[in-house]
């Protein structure tokens, strides 16, 4: 997979005009990152706050006046640490957490989604293993609008929990959805790759219910799924369960688990982060694999992993979901998280 | 229709954003001790009649009030400002140095009008006026608001008095009328506007009534102050006669042999004044060398350990820093007592005081600049230099040879705009 520096999905294109304004929801947030790292490139700012903090600050002040910007937080975990040129929202989702790491960026010729399992956060953007990914959606309908409008919708509902000016946020959300309705709309071609969010929202079809919905045919064959966080015992067994569900009922069908880990040279081993529960299959003809990632990389860069997915393949038709959810019961909507 | 995969994050240390300037967050005290003497200025200035053409745009512009042009955020005097550097980019001299120039004349060129699309990102601060409005505060000519003061009149009046302008503030301010109504400039490639504008306006064409203006609003000491040091104009005012006086323009290279030889005949408020910047920038030099000594060593070796910064040798080695710096401390605890300098002082003092050789040397200078860097907003700055035990080795993007070693001042004051300022006012050869 390529690796590219996720604060850079946060700056303009040439082509993108100037930015009108942006969105996101963490879980975990720290506010002078969020300000200083992801804000500073997503307005274009030039100067650098410790090389001529004067500069600086008229520049935010100017910058940050022409824009809307605004956070959606977990209640939990909401900041001092801001300043009041945007908008912290501090959501209570009941009986759940607000776990989407989820961001909206528009500029005047470019709107982009980014969805991604790294929080507002200085690991999360700098030093963890995430994947993120970014759609641009343009006037000449670079990127088919049912991702753009369903992503809308979701941080919608999620203002819902909100507390704060979260009719601003409406109104923002509100015109750039305008923004785009007036924008090409090519639609998904047959036989294309496609895009599809898909929200694990409280009350709704949980993540393999959807993924059942999406996948054609008989269900995939292998399955690889990576997480750095998983459930114990019985809850952890319940998770599995359900994505043996969603995969092929009759064959020989195969589940990797990708985690952090690491070699124990002197006991000759290598542990794994996982439940003992997944030490062995479940079901009769399912294989379990196992992979790890090491807190350091090559270059002995101590990097945690972050990422999360589940990889799905039968034959040419693959399916690659990836985002904020763990392979938990409350991050695949078996309980009930965001 | 193109899809994109999604990525894995990079391991993306902060660089940029780790205060890529100032290692020993020094440049605190420097900017104060060069306020002192050469007020409202910055080293970014050097063009005076950039002053002019502010006043000018203030007449031009007074009538629009706080209209912004139909880009919803560019204001009147920034319109104003668009056409006076497009004027100088299709009618004046190609070598000129104008703030965003280069980039304003690659769109000129491939036929786009000057707007906020394509002159600076950030204009408030890069463009002339974001440079000069501070120093057109200091000499009364604008407000904060950038409205006329009464500088700006007399200003205007003497460059009038100078020219024969035929009508060019009318034809200016509907050209700025038009373009707010556009969001960007909108006068054809012919338009006598531009010819005019470089021939009133041009950074290099004060003539006499003009520069007179200008020149004595340097010199004054009744115009606005810093509230906190009253007597700095008196200072600024000292050092313009003093390099009048020396006839020629001070580089940086030769400013800290300039200031020692104002020193020798200034008054005596001056010369306390160019006693404290001496005896910071022997303390800022001696640190400085002895962290590029560091940087150097490690950027050829690898790893640098005290025994390896002991034995290198340039013009100025750790020996020497180790047995000037006493001398040099001893100094800058008796010109830079006072309150406003004394805590940076006594900070710095304390740390250098019991070097003794080499090793302790080498264990300050990293220690202070780990330190400075932590300190740093918001949340601390990654250090320079990776420790391991007793070495440490410079990261790839602070590499660097031993050219400047040794240092003389490590900051400049000031003194090279001040000259640029006397030479296109025609005092200064």
């Amino acid at each position: 997979m390529k690796e590219n520096r996720l604060l850079d999905l946060w700056s303009a294109r040439a082509e993108s005009g100037d930015p009108i304004g942006c969105v996101s929801t963490t879980y975990t947030f720290d506010g002078s990152f969020f300000e200083d790292e992801c804000l500073s490139r997503f307005a274009g700012m030039e100067t650098d706050r410790n090389e001529d903090a004067r500069s600086y600050l008229i520049e935010r002040e100017q910058k940050l006046s022409e824009i809307f910007a605004a956070v959606l937080v977990d209640r939990r975990n909401v900041t001092t640490k801001r300043s009041l040129r945007w908008h912290q929202l501090p959501v209570t989702v009941p009986r759940g957490v607000l776990h989407a790491k989820l961001t909206l960026l528009a500029w005047r010729n470019c709107i982009r989604v980014l969805v991604g399992s790294a929080n507002l956060t200085r690991a999360g953007y700098r030093s963890n293993y995430e994947q993120m990914a970014a759609f641009d959606f343009t006037p000449d309908g670079t990127t088919p609008a049912s991702l753009l409008f369903e992503t809308i919708d979701f941080l919608g509902k999620v203002a819902k929990f909100a507390s704060g000016p979260a009719g601003r946020l409406g109104d923002f959300l509100s015109t750039v959805e305008s923004q785009a309705q007036s924008w090409i709309d090519p639609g998904w071609q047959p036989r294309e790759t496609r895009a599809v969010l898909m929200p694990v929202v409280p009350g709704q079809p949980s993540l393999f219910q959807q993924i059942a919905k999406e996948w054609r045919g008989t269900g995939p064959s292998e399955a690889a799924v990576t997480s750095p966080f998983f459930d114990e015992g019985e809850r952890a067994n319940a998770v599995v369960e359900e994505l043996i569900e969603a995969l092929a009922v009759n064959g020989e069908r195969t589940i990797t688990f990708e985690t952090s880990g690491r070699h124990l040279p002197a006991e000759r081993v290598v542990e794994l982060d996982l439940p003992a529960a997944y030490a062995s299959a479940r079901a009769r003809r399912v294989q379990h694999k196992f992979a790890y990632a090491t807190a350091q990389d090559a270059e002995k860069n101590v990097r945690a992993l972050h990422a999360k997915s589940i990889r799905l393949q039968r034959g040419d038709q693959r399916m690659f979901i990836f985002g904020s959810s763990n392979f938990t019961g409350a991050g695949t909507g078996i309980d009930s998280k965001w | 229709m193109s899809l994109a995969a999604p990525v894995l994050s990079a391991y993306d240390p902060e660089v940029s954003a780790e205060g890529g300037v100032d290692p020993f967050s020094l440049s605190a005290t420097y900017e104060r001790l060069a306020e002192r003497i050469f007020p409202f200025m910055t080293v970014r200035m050097s063009r005076p009649r950039f002053l002019t053409a502010m006043a000018v745009g203030a007449v031009v512009c007074q009538r629009f009030g706080d209209t912004l042009a139909a880009d919803g955020k560019t204001p009147a005097w920034l319109v104003f400002e668009w056409h006076v550097v497009e004027a100088l980019i299709r009618t004046g001299d190609a070598s000129m140095r104008v703030p965003g120039i280069r980039k304003l004349r690659a769109a000129i060129d491939a036929g786009h009008s000057v707007g906020a699309d394509t002159y600076l990102k950030t204009p408030r601060i890069f463009g002339f006026t974001g440079i000069y409005r501070r120093l057109a505060y200091g000499l009364d000519i604008l407000d904060d608001d950038l409205r006329l003061s009464e500088g700006g009149h007399e200003l205007l009046r003497a460059w009038e008095s100078d020219r024969q302008l035929d009508g060019l503030l009318a034809s200016l301010t509907a050209a700025v009328h038009q373009a707010l109504k556009r969001g960007c400039t909108c006068q054809s490639k012919n338009w006598d506007g531009w010819r005019q504008i470089t021939e009133h306006l041009h950074p290099r064409g004060a003539r006499k009534r003009e520069a007179a203006v200008l020149a004595a609003r340097l010199r004054r000491t009744d115009l606005r102050q810093n509230l906190s040091d009253p007597f700095a104009t008196a200072m600024r005012r000292e050092m313009f006669d003093a390099l009048q006086q020396h006839g020629t323009s001070v580089e940086p290279a030769d400013e800290p042999r300039w200031f020692r030889t104002v020193r020798k005949s200034c008054s005596a408020e001056l010369g306390e004044r160019l006693d404290a910047i001496e005896a910071f920038e022997r303390v800022c030099a001696l640190i400085t060398d002895a962290f590029d000594i560091i940087r150097h060593v490690s950027t050829i070796g690898g790893t640098i350990g005290a025994d390896d910064f002991a034995r290198y040798q340039n013009k100025r080695t750790a020996a020497d820093i180790v047995e000037q710096m006493p001398a040099a401390l001893d100094r800058l605890g008796r010109f830079l007592d006072s309150g406003e300098f004394g805590a940076h002082a006594e900070e710095l003092i304390g740390r250098y005081a019991k070097i003794r050789d080499a090793d302790s040397l080498f264990a300050a200078i990293v220690a202070h600049h780990e330190s400075a860097q932590a300190k740093k907003p918001p949340d601390g700055k990654r250090s320079w230099l990776d420790r391991d035990r007793d070495t440490v080795s410079v990261r790839a993007f602070y590499r660097t040879d031993d050219g400047r070693i040794p240092y003389d001042y490590v900051h400049p004051y000031r003194s090279t705009s001040a000259s640029s300022f006397l030479r296109d006012l025609k005092r200064l050869a």
